[in-house]
């Protein structure tokens, strides 16, 4: 049974932080003098006074049940997405609901798609507002709520599972809350070092701001139209390193750190094998980019870096338009759309620790048929992985890949080609960004009609929550008392 | 010495046995009427009937005047309470059976220090380690480690065919220094002169040192066959502890552990990480067949079923598998399961009271190793300063019949000496001693300052 009253009323206090988010681009504009102060105080007030009416009117107290815990995890994104669109509505950076929409969703779910065409045009505030978006879904709405919301009770944990991305959950402390804190906590540290680092290298303010929001929550946002090859080798450099940091687990910093070990790095099998594909794929496309004639250099190096991790990552930021390069550096790409980063990252996609479990089963199941009688248990990092997770992981790669091929039926129907079709599902649902052809690093989703925008937003949602607890809402029996 | 053994099982019966027969005080508690009569009937010790943690049991059995508590009850826990209550009373040494590795084989192991045990003996573990020693010497029947390493003990069982059948010992010569301090032919052990002639199907004991091994091997024709692929069959305490051990010691051995029961085999797969755990029964012979059993280089039979020890050896052997080791708790079998065909035979109780003697006879001497079914000793004493032998060439010295210098470690150096070597004070002597004759060498060696 869900009880209506005690999820809108959750639903409120998910509002009101945004609300109060929300906050941060009116100064922004009170900095810069900006006459979109207006619109958006409006947009502030109209989340703030609606998320405190829901609080207000309704029952927040009561012990949430485990269906109305699925249902504060999507319904709280969709709310978050439907309020987040207001300033960009308002102020009239967007003419659409549904460009608004898509614009929104990219932000929160750290897809980075956009469908502006010339973000140089946007005002300051309005553009800190949408890097803002990528930096408050990165890490999480729903953990940022369990955060600050002490009084969840045990749904706290079902909340937390259903946001965090990837197969194996750890927890860092044995009670939800304090790790939820413990995890933004690490989240705002790593982000204001890498501010620091990019202001110190030269880049203004505003834009080391906006590009660690995007950098951290992998995201793939930029204020300028050429994204980050707009900015000097250094700096392309420096957020290379800090993609591929955002894309690992955070948990794993956080102990890292507090055992003063980097050795506890190089233990994760999945760390190992996400380092690996990272330096795999870079050697490929270097590879690929010199055989048609490219200049083996430093600038071959980054760019190629640059692109793995930010692909890999699922964070969208380019330097050079990949759509360019040779069929076999677009091919690496294309894969890398597939992988995505490691569980308990800020990165969408597959996860790397899917694909290990994936690949050691692989493993397993040839092993058994050389030996029938053998007791071979799945391993990770010296741990078996339960039988339940396993199932999870494939039913997991199954609906994934299903999605794809339904959703790129569906673009395909739209009018759009295969290539473009196919990328922009697998962009959308990853969270990555960039698609292919039509949809490349240097073009946007602007063109597309508005009924494939709701349907990519829909897919970023999927991507973004990892697929199950958002079914589980389409499921009639969900509803039912 | 007045000891008190709590627990009269397999390995409380041969401590008992041991001690009385070295003519100590014991005292053995035990719960069950049955085997408080055996012990009656069979040891010449005393009895008390009751429980180990009873107040009672332990002051009857005169605790307070107790030197030394041996708690081999089958509960761990209770052991090492036991252990826990003796150093309360003022029980010098304490001996602890614990064989759950969670206690013993974790970060924290240092909470049994201070629960008061002083030595914990794990018979699964020993036997385990055993074991693998002679994997790492598999010509060898038996290996023994002095010195750190260095210097190092091994039977050798002497092919038919061997070049040096028939040659006197003073005849062989070899690069490096070596020993044969002991034959063993059938039930006779002898210290054997240079004029000894080597026979067919002697057990030769060859002191050395460690990297002279190989030209000794080489000097005996003894030929080391690789092991290269071990099957274990049984995944209890002691197939654990063996495959974990050579996954560490030696990472390029293949090794397959055999284990009946599905719960034990999933739980020994989730322990290791290499070796691949088969759930089958080890009498299947479709099953080895498909496995290849027979293309191991080592069998080693570890269940808890001494028969189907045997019985798998057998099948193992006619497979086609080059050696085979067996563990086998019925002592009185042992001498059997040799002429049958098993190349080694492990006793635990047997490796056991070796660990509790060693620990026991701590002082003079710095170690002690049982060998053979005849139990001669290695024993390692230290040459105090003042003591008779101080100073003396070995040939001078009137060591007792039976015994004989091994080695003699000075400092970081070995030697393996001749008549004419002189014993220096501060040396460390490896000396063995057929049965019986350890107490004339401690009295030989005897006197001194500490």
């Amino acid at each position: 049974m869900v009880r209506l009253p005690v999820v809108l009323g959750n639903l409120g206090k998910i509002i009101l932080i945004i609300g109060i988010a929300m906050l941060a681009p009116v100064v922004c504009a009170i900095v810069y003098g900006e006459s979109e102060l207006v619109p958006l105080a409006i947009s502030a007030g109209i989340t703030l006074i609606s998320g405190g009416l829901l609080v207000y009117f309704f029952d927040t107290e009561k012990e949430m049940f485990y269906r109305e815990g699925f249902a504060i995890v999507t319904l709280g994104w969709v709310a978050a997405s439907l309020v987040g669109t207001l300033p960009f509505i308002l102020t009239g950076t967007v003419h659409s609901f549904a460009d608004a929409l898509f614009e929104t969703v990219s932000g929160f779910t750290t897809t980075g798609a956009t469908i502006l065409s010339d973000v140089e045009a946007v005002s300051y505030a309005v553009l800190f507002w949408r890097s803002l978006t990528h930096w408050l879904g990165g890490m999480g709405i729903m953990v940022l709520f369990i955060a600050i919301i002490a009084t969840l009770g045990n749904r706290a944990n079902q909340i937390f599972r259903a946001e965090l991305p990837g197969p194996a959950k750890e927890k860092v402390s044995p009670r939800v809350s304090s790790t939820a804190k413990i995890l933004w906590v690490t989240y705002v540290v790593m982000s204001v070092i890498l501010a620091v680092i990019l202001i110190l290298q030269g880049m203004p303010v505003f834009d080391s701001l906006c590009h660690t929001f995007g950098t951290m929550a992998t995201g793939g946002f930029s204020t300028k139209n050429a994204s980050i090859g707009y900015y000097s080798p250094a700096i392309q450099w420096t957020i290379t390193i800090f993609m591929a940091l955002a894309g690992t687990s955070f948990a794993l910093h956080f102990l890292a750190f507090k055992r003063r070990s980097l050795k506890l790095y190089w233990r994760d099998s999945e760390f190992k094998l996400y380092i690996g594909i990272l330096g795999a794929a870079s050697l490929l496309i270097v590879v690929s980019l010199c055989g048609a004639g490219v200049k083996l250099g430093e600038e071959t190096i980054r760019t190629a870096v640059f692109q793995v991790v930010s692909i890999c990552t699922t964070t969208g930021y380019g330097t050079v338009d990949f759509d360019q390069w040779p069929a076999l550096a677009r091919q690496v790409i294309f894969a890398l759309m597939l992988v995505g980063g490691c569980a308990g990252s800020t990165a969408g996609g597959i996860k790397v620790g899917r694909h290990l479990i994936m690949a050691r089963q692989t493993g397993i199941e040839l092993k058994r048929m050389l030996h029938p009688r053998a007791v071979l248990p799945l391993k990770i990092n010296q741990k078996v992985v339960a039988p339940e997770l396993l199932v999870n992981v494939l039913q997991f790669l199954f609906l994934y890949i299903g999605i794809i091929i339904i959703g790129s039926l569906v673009m395909c129907a739209m009018g759009l080609d295969l290539v473009s079709s196919l990328t922009s599902v697998m962009t959308c649902l990853g969270n990555i960004g960039p698609g292919m052809n039509l949809l490349g690093p240097t073009s946007n989703f602007g063109f597309l009609p508005a009924a494939s925008k709701y349907l990519l937003s829909f897919m970023m949602l999927l991507g973004r929550l990892e697929i199950f607890p958002v079914l589980i809402l389409m499921l009639p029996e969900f509803w039912r008392r | 010495m007045r000891v008190i053994i709590i627990g009269a099982g397999k390995v409380g019966f041969n401590l008992a046995q041991m001690l009385s027969m070295e003519k100590h005080e014991v005292m053995v508690i035990e719960q069950n009427e049955e085997r408080q009569e055996i012990l009656n009937e069979q040891l010449d010790i005393q009895v008390i009937g009751g429980s180990g943690s009873s107040w009672e049991a332990l002051d009857e059995a005169g605790i307070k005047q107790a030197d030394m508590v041996v708690a081999v009850t089958e509960s761990d826990e209770l052991n090492m309470v036991m252990c826990l209550m003796a150093k309360q009373f003022g029980v010098k040494t304490t001996v602890a059976r614990v064989r759950n590795p969670e206690y013993t084989e974790s970060h924290f192991s240092a909470p049994l220090s201070v629960m008061g045990i002083d030595l914990i003996i794990n018979p699964e573990r020993i036997t385990a380690l055993e074991i693998a020693k002679l994997v790492e010497v598999p010509e060898a029947l038996n290996v023994d480690y002095y010195a750190g390493g260095k210097l190092l003990l091994v039977q050798f069982k002497m092919a038919p065919n061997a070049p040096v059948i028939g040659r006197q010992l003073l005849e062989l010569k070899a690069n490096l220094p070596f020993i044969v301090v002991a034959v063993e032919n059938g039930q006779q052990m002898l210290i054997p002169g240079g004029n000894y002639r080597i026979a067919a199907d002697d057990d030769l004991y060859v002191m050395t040192r460690t990297e002279g091994l190989e030209q000794v091997e080489k000097l005996f024709g003894v030929n080391r066959p690789p092991t290269e692929k071990i099957t274990i069959l049984g995944g209890g305490r002691v197939g654990y502890y063996l495959a974990h051990t050579l996954e560490t010691k030696r990472p390029d051995v293949e090794v397959k552990i055999i284990e009946k029961d599905g719960r034990r085999a999933r739980k020994v797969s989730h322990n290791l990480n290499r070796a691949l755990v088969l759930h089958g029964d080890g009498t299947d012979i479709d099953m080895l067949e498909d496995e290849n059993v027979g293309g191991s280089d080592l069998f080693v039979a570890v269940t808890n079923d001494d028969r189907l020890n045997l019985l798998c050896s057998l099948i193992a052997r006619n497979l086609g598998v080059d050696r085979t080791i067996a563990q086998v708790r019925r002592s009185e079998l042992l001498p059997l399961m040799e002429q049958v065909g098993i190349d080694v035979v492990v006793n635990p109780q047997l490796l056991t009271a070796g660990a509790v003697l060693k620990f026991m006879r701590k002082g003079d001497i710095i170690s002690v190793t049982v060998l053979g079914q005849n139990r001669a000793e290695m024993i390692e004493l230290v040459a105090r300063p003042g003591s008779r032998v101080i100073n003396k060439s070995l040939n001078d010295i009137s060591f007792p019949a039976g015994t004989i210098v091994g080695a003699i470690q000075r400092g970081n150096e070995v030697i393996i000496p001749h008549g004419g070597h002189i014993i220096k004070a501060g040396d460390h002597v490896m000396v063995f001693c057929l049965p019986h004759t350890v107490p004339k060498i401690e009295h030989l060696f005897a006197g001194g300052v500490r």
